[in-house]
């Protein structure tokens, strides 16, 4: 229960299909979602594939949430290897393309082999099959999924790739209902290199709980006294754009590639900013805090702009034209690239220009040369071929190496270290390079009453936020809804119909956390690589609560050790037999 | 009544599952006897809910008088004969049919409808 029961294999190489039988063991264990997508691909794949070879997978799964009327059950989780950063990569996609797949009958897809030319693939129910894609290889996500509902029909969910995935950039995203992505770490190449132009599903399946009377009692309960309270109704009144304001004035709003945490132009790209041009609120499926923005201004529309958008692609880039983000926005998910790492890259190019090393036509706040960069990156044209690669290949080429703000070359999203510490931590030690979806101890450090300017308390603090991430990531909650651990324990139970406690969710997280740990280290990452670009280490930010302040580089190296030995990992990084065998990871 | 406000809706389509679990005991937006759907295109996006208003089209087409409008349309299952045409008559194309081919129709919940009780929105309303 709680479960379809069946996991769907595809084919590529062979254009052919097959179902098994879920592994209720890892079902147990890693309970769906990340782990269970980590654990199928982890099982399946050798660390040491390139990623963008016939030989990497591409894994999508459900939790044992979706379909049900859980709120904020709605996303998708897909697990890869990364070609941004060589280490496991796992997304989350919001939309209804998750919920669809449970719906279909399965619990995943996993996705394997390249097909000689391009293709789309269709899971109708149990009907599977895959179709030529020569009419849509060249086009952006927004028509190609527009096209696909037009020829399959409206009930179709659709997730795609732009001319990004196709061309293998490596920072292309999938993107789903237009405006929502599987974004970080180049999944969309992963797409591209196997020629899948698209996956459509349609399912027409009943999804099942062991006991209906009691999982609405258990839902409703929660959604009153859990979900929809102030502290998650943000998520309605503003979405994420609320925290421009935050981070500004806690002085972590990157600025100018993270050479400030201040943005003087802040207020024009701030939520009442955002909320000046919406059109309407937007939610995923069976979401109740509906955070999407759907808005319009000038001739573009969007769902968004998210807060990484507009601190990447706006204060980083010196850009506080909220109409020039939107724009930005918009060409990025209809090319499918993650404005994240491609709003690095350009504040990157703006960086370099400025400081005479390499002249890519742009200063910061330059608004043409911005807009035209999606489209040059996504097409590797001009200047597009070297940004296509990301901020660590254009430094290694061009140099500015110690400004490159990546770690294991994946771009650093909107939350300046400097102003606070235990963030650099969890860039650090994300199991995908630098991602704020680890971990988030900014909440308690720059938004809330910890001291931010100190590693004290804070390896333990991260931990945490992993293993709490991992474990909702899994059930398939949403990071917004910040839910306990006891009641995800009650939706665990009343979805699975066995009776599962907070300390089993938070094992099951820890073993996600050094499931994935293992992978990277078998792919060859080891202590030097969880680190932070010198720029943190080396500079200090000009204005704001963190200015003047050094974050010593000796401070962080005894707070990443303190990290290793609460985790049970040798000084390395290494997850120590006993703990693989304590957490029966093989 | 129910009343459905458009402009209010997120998409979540909670009131499907509401329904689907209070009739059938199980989460099926296509088995739900009202539809929300989300329309979009490069410029726009909407949201269209088909409920039932209480038309009475289906009692109206009934060749065997087994639906009686008592507040909502109310089905009697033994007289239904699976003819099928209250659901191609509906104008809001929510009557299905059960495996036997037996009308399945909104009965509002006999006046406290799921749907509109796990509506998070407001978009969906019991107007008494």
């Amino acid at each position: 229960m709680g479960y379809a029961g069946k996991v769907l294999f595809i084919d590529l190489t062979s254009g052919t299909h097959r179902t098994e039988e879920l592994n209720r063991t890892w079902a147990q264990l890693y309970f769906g979602g990340k782990g269970l997508g980590v654990k199928y691909f982890v099982s399946m794949t050798a660390p040491s594939i390139d990623a963008l070879s016939p030989e990497n997978r591409v894994v999508l799964m459900t939790g044992p949430l979706a379909g049900t009327i859980a709120p904020c059950s709605g996303r998708l989780s897909v697990t890869t290897k990364s070609p941004a950063s060589g280490t496991i990569l796992e997304c989350g996609v919001g939309g209804t393309v998750g919920p669809e797949i449970k719906f279909a009958g399965y619990d995943g897809i996993i996705i394997e082999g390249r097909a000689n030319d391009p293709v789309y693939a269709v899971v109708d129910d149990d009907k599977v099959s895959v179709h030529p894609a020569g009419d849509l290889w060249g086009r952006g996500c927004h028509d190609t999924e527009l096209m696909l509902k037009d020829r399959l029909g409206e009930e179709f969910r659709v997730i795609s790739i732009g001319q990004a995935g196709e061309n293998l950039v490596p920072m292309a995203c999938l993107t789903s209902e237009l405006y929502r992505q599987a974004g970080r770490g180049g999944v969309g190449a992963v797409f591209g290199s196997k020629r899948l132009k698209a996956l459509c599903i349609r399912g027409r399946k009943p999804v099942r709980v062991p006991d209906m009377t009691e999982f609405m009692k258990v839902v409703g309960e929660l959604m009153r006294e859990d979900c929809l309270t102030d502290t998650n109704l943000w998520a309605r009144t503003d979405g994420t754009p609320l925290l421009v304001e935050a981070s500004n004035s806690a002085g972590i709003l990157p600025t100018k590639n993270f050479q400030d945490g201040v943005f003087e132009g802040f207020k024009t790209i701030n939520s009442e900013s955002v909320r000046s041009v919406r059109q309407r609120k937007n939610a995923c499926f069976a979401c109740t805090l509906a955070c999407g923005n759907y808005v319009r201004s000038g001739g573009a529309v969007v769902e968004g702009p998210e807060y990484e958008t507009l601190a990447l692609a706006g204060s980083n880039c010196g850009i506080s034209d909220l109409d020039a983000v939107i724009r930005f926005n918009a060409a990025c998910d209809d090319l499918g690239l993650d404005t994240i790492s491609t709003g690095n890259v350009v504040a990157f190019a703006m960086e370099l220009t400025e400081r005479g090393i390499h002249d890519f036509g742009m200063r910061f706040g330059d608004i043409r040369p911005y807009l035209e960069v999606p489209g040059l990156i996504a097409r590797r044209e001009g200047i597009g071929s070297d940004l296509a690669q990301g901020v660590r290949y254009v430094a290694e080429k061009y140099g500015g190496r110690n400004f490159a703000m990546e770690v294991k070359g994946l771009e650093i999203p909107g939350y300046e270290p400097r102003g606070a510490w235990g963030m650099g931590l969890a860039y650090a030690t994300s199991d995908r390079g630098a991602c704020h979806m680890r971990a988030w101890p900014v909440a308690d450090e720059a938004y809330g009453t910890l001291d931010p300017f100190t590693t004290e308390g804070k390896a333990a603090l991260v931990i945490g936020g992993q293993h709490y991430n991992a474990i909702k990531f899994s059930l398939i909650v949403c990071d917004f809804w910040a839910i306990s651990m006891e009641n995800m324990a009650r939706l665990a139970s009343a979805a699975t119909g066995r009776h599962v406690t907070s300390e089993e969710l938070e094992r099951a997280g820890e073993r996600i956390y050094n499931t994935t740990r293992l992978f990277n280290v078998r792919a060859g990452f080891r202590r030097a690589a969880d680190t932070l670009p010198d720029r943190i280490f080396k500079e200090t930010l000009k204005t704001g609560r963190a200015a003047g302040r050094t974050y010593p580089k000796e401070e962080f190296e005894r707070m990443l050790s303190e990290y290793y030995a609460l985790r049970g990992w040798d000084e390395e990084g290494v997850p120590t037999p006993t703990k693989l065998e304590e957490l029966e990871i093989s | 009544m129910l009343k459905f406000y458009g402009d209010k809706c997120f998409g979540c389509q909670a009131c499907q599952l509401a329904c689907s679990a209070e009739k059938l005991g199980v989460f099926s937006p296509r088995l739900s006897l009202l539809k929300v759907s989300v329309r979009f295109s490069k410029t726009d996006r909407s949201v269209l809910g088909f409920v039932c208003n209480a038309c009475g089209r289906c009692a109206d087409v009934c060749p065997v008088e087994a639906i009686v409008m008592r507040c909502g349309p109310k089905i009697d299952s033994d007289l239904c004969t699976s003819c099928g045409l209250c659901a191609e008559e509906c104008p809001q194309g929510i009557i299905l049919q059960d495996e036997e081919g037996k009308a399945r129709i909104c009965d509002f919940c006999g006046g406290s409808p799921a749907c509109a009780g796990w509506c998070p929105a407001e978009a969906l309303r019991w107007e008494v």
